[in-house]
């Protein structure tokens, strides 16, 4: 697995665009209710109570996300040895549980239940396993961390409507990369 | 936390469905526990020795082997081959039976037809089938190579004329040649016959350098590596292990060319795919077929790319996988080998669906050959 394919899985399984459809995110704030100056230009009193309570969740989301990431890194080994599994056909079946659940996401990208568990996903634990057990801890928290700032950055952009925008094409990449794993450990020895 | 468990209900349960059924299913049918039971040195030399005995005792008088043995219904199968008849030839010389696959080689003498400069082995009613042939000449190649007797060396050469005779200009090679019209049958390919003929005469130019067979068989595996499967309506790409044999050979012939390096490496990785899966798959519902034959040829196939891989140092990488691989599905044909059976016609046999035929403990055979190199 090559640093950029468990990059763009990371992108995909994190799904910056979801986790801000799921946060209410990306909301368009009228121009001509925004304050001329300061760092929260665009926000109105109501809104700016509301984006801070966002910010909360948001690192709520990252936390769990963070942890979940984490975990899987860090057990991977042990988990794939304790139950004789061979790196390459994890891949597989990574490679599998992406493809369907980008597919989901294609079909309906609005996330429900609470906000916090926005990545608490088995395609995140996958591929964080996968990554982990192909290239080790220090690339796949690496790749997982800018995958992380990338749903930070994506969620503290208030004025970026679109971001929600984001999700299908998060999870086209995701459906790509679950077949590129697939191809890639079948074709691995 | 309660207003939270009861406000997200329906989702929280929906969550541990999901996780479970992923779980479950990614077990279940996509990675189970890769299972490789033990293969020893000891253990592997037992397993040789029982299969090879098992094809002597079936030996008739006349040199041909049992085809198969329905353990059911304690009947011989009728019905003969000459591809497999060459091949469990080829696996005798290569573990020291050597009186039994002269005795093979004895009818096959008698089966030559000859033409011009070359020879083939084709019995009455039978066209001549370049596979056979092929195996034949890798039988032969074999035996000089244990016992270090040139006898056969004209024979192997006329042979050899023959297969290059059937291989076409783009490097397809017509399988079957008609001694009723005295031409090759035009437009017919093999499954497995363009590997062998590709096998054989890389084997040629590795045994007999400087005679040029390694012009051909680049051609042959040129053509498999790249346009085998579109010009023959191959649904998908196969796990040629034949091809693996002759990519080992050619190496030391004369070197493999950048495509052919990029093809082994391909065969390589699917190989290994399906050790792999075997080894998760054997003896439950979604194993791939579990005869002797299906088994081996993977093993063949695997224990050739690894010496391939040794021997190539752009390949290095590959040496211990292959490795690994190549012990495991020698642990499984180990463990699906009957040993102890009573009746002489199963003891040392693999059986699936309670038959064996010759080719399974041919394959079987030269697969745990190279499991017990893997092992040294």
């Amino acid at each position: 697995m090559t640093f950029g394919l468990m990059l763009a899985g990371f992108l995909g399984a994190t799904n910056a665009g979801r986790v801000a459809l799921g946060l209410g995110l990306g909301r368009t704030i009228p121009p001509a209710a925004a304050p001329p100056t300061g760092a929260l230009a665009g926000l109105r009193p109501a809104g700016l109570r509301e984006w801070r309570a966002d910010r909360r969740t948001l690192g709520v989301v990252l936390a769990a996300g963070a942890a979940l990431i984490l975990a899987g890194v860090l057990l991977a080994d042990p988990l794939l040895d304790a139950l004789d599994i061979s790196p390459e056909s994890f891949r597989i079946g990574a490679g599998i549980v992406l493809a369907a659940m980008g597919a989901a996401t294609l079909v309906r990208p609005r996330p429900g239940g609470p906000a916090g568990a926005l990545l608490v996903t088995p395609e995140l634990a996958c591929m964080a396993i996968a990554a982990s057990a192909d290239e080790g801890v220090g690339p796949a928290l690496g790749a997982a961390a800018i995958a992380l700032a990338v749903v930070a950055g994506l969620a503290l952009l208030p004025r970026l409507a679109p971001a929600g925008r984001a999700a299908p094409f998060l999870a086209a990449l995701q459906v790509v990369v679950g077949v590129a794993l697939v191809v890639s450990g079948v074709r691995d020895v | 936390m309660a207003s939270f468990l009861r406000r997200h209900r329906g989702w929280l349960i929906g969550q541990a469905v999901l996780w479970v059924a992923v779980v479950a299913v990614l077990r279940a049918a996509v990675v189970p526990a890769e299972r490789c039971p033990p293969a020893t040195p000891a253990a592997v030399a037992r397993g040789i020795d029982a299969g090879a005995a098992w094809l002597v005792r079936g030996q008739a008088p006349d040199g041909r082997y049992m085809y198969g043995f329905h353990r059911d219904t304690g009947q011989e199968a009728t019905g003969y081959n000459t591809t497999r008849h060459a091949g469990v030839m080829d696996a005798l010389y290569r573990v020291g039976r050597t009186g039994s696959a002269d005795a093979g080689l004895a009818w096959t003498r008698r089966n030559l037809v000859s033409r011009d400069d070359w020879s083939a082995l084709a019995p009455p009613g039978e066209q001549a089938n370049v596979g056979a042939n092929a195996l034949l000449v890798v039988a032969l190649l074999h035996r000089r190579q244990a016992t270090g007797d040139p006898r056969w060396d004209g024979l192997v050469r006329r042979l050899s004329r023959f297969i290059a005779s059937q291989t076409e200009a783009d490097g397809a090679v017509l399988q079957y040649w008609s001694a009723e019209t005295g031409r090759s049958v035009p437009g017919r390919y093999g499954k497995f016959s363009t590997g062998e003929a590709f096998f054989a005469l890389a084997l040629m130019a590795r045994t007999f350098p400087g005679e040029g067979w390694e012009v051909r068989a680049h051609r042959i595996v040129d053509y498999i590596a790249t346009r085998r499967d579109r010009a023959e309506g191959n649904a998908y790409r196969p796990s040629d292990h034949w091809a693996a044999y002759g990519l080992e050979a050619l190496q030391a012939a004369d070197g493999l060319t950048p495509v052919e390096v990029d093809y082994a490496r391909w065969l390589a990785g699917y190989f290994g795919w399906l050790v792999r899966y075997e080894s998760q798959h054997a003896g439950r519902s979604l194993a791939f077929s579990e005869s002797g034959a299906s088994l081996g040829t993977v093993g063949e196939g695997t224990a050739a790319l690894r010496r391939l891989a040794v021997a190539d140092p752009s390949l290095a990488d590959l040496r211990a996988p292959l490795a690994e691989r190549s012990v495991c599905l020698g642990g499984i044909l180990l463990d699906r080998q009957t040993i102890g059976a009573a009746d002489p016609r199963e003891r040392g046999a693999w059986f699936d669906g309670g038959y064996t035929q010759m080719d399974d403990e041919q394959h079987a055979i030269a697969a745990l050959i190279g499991t017990r190199e893997a092992l040294r």
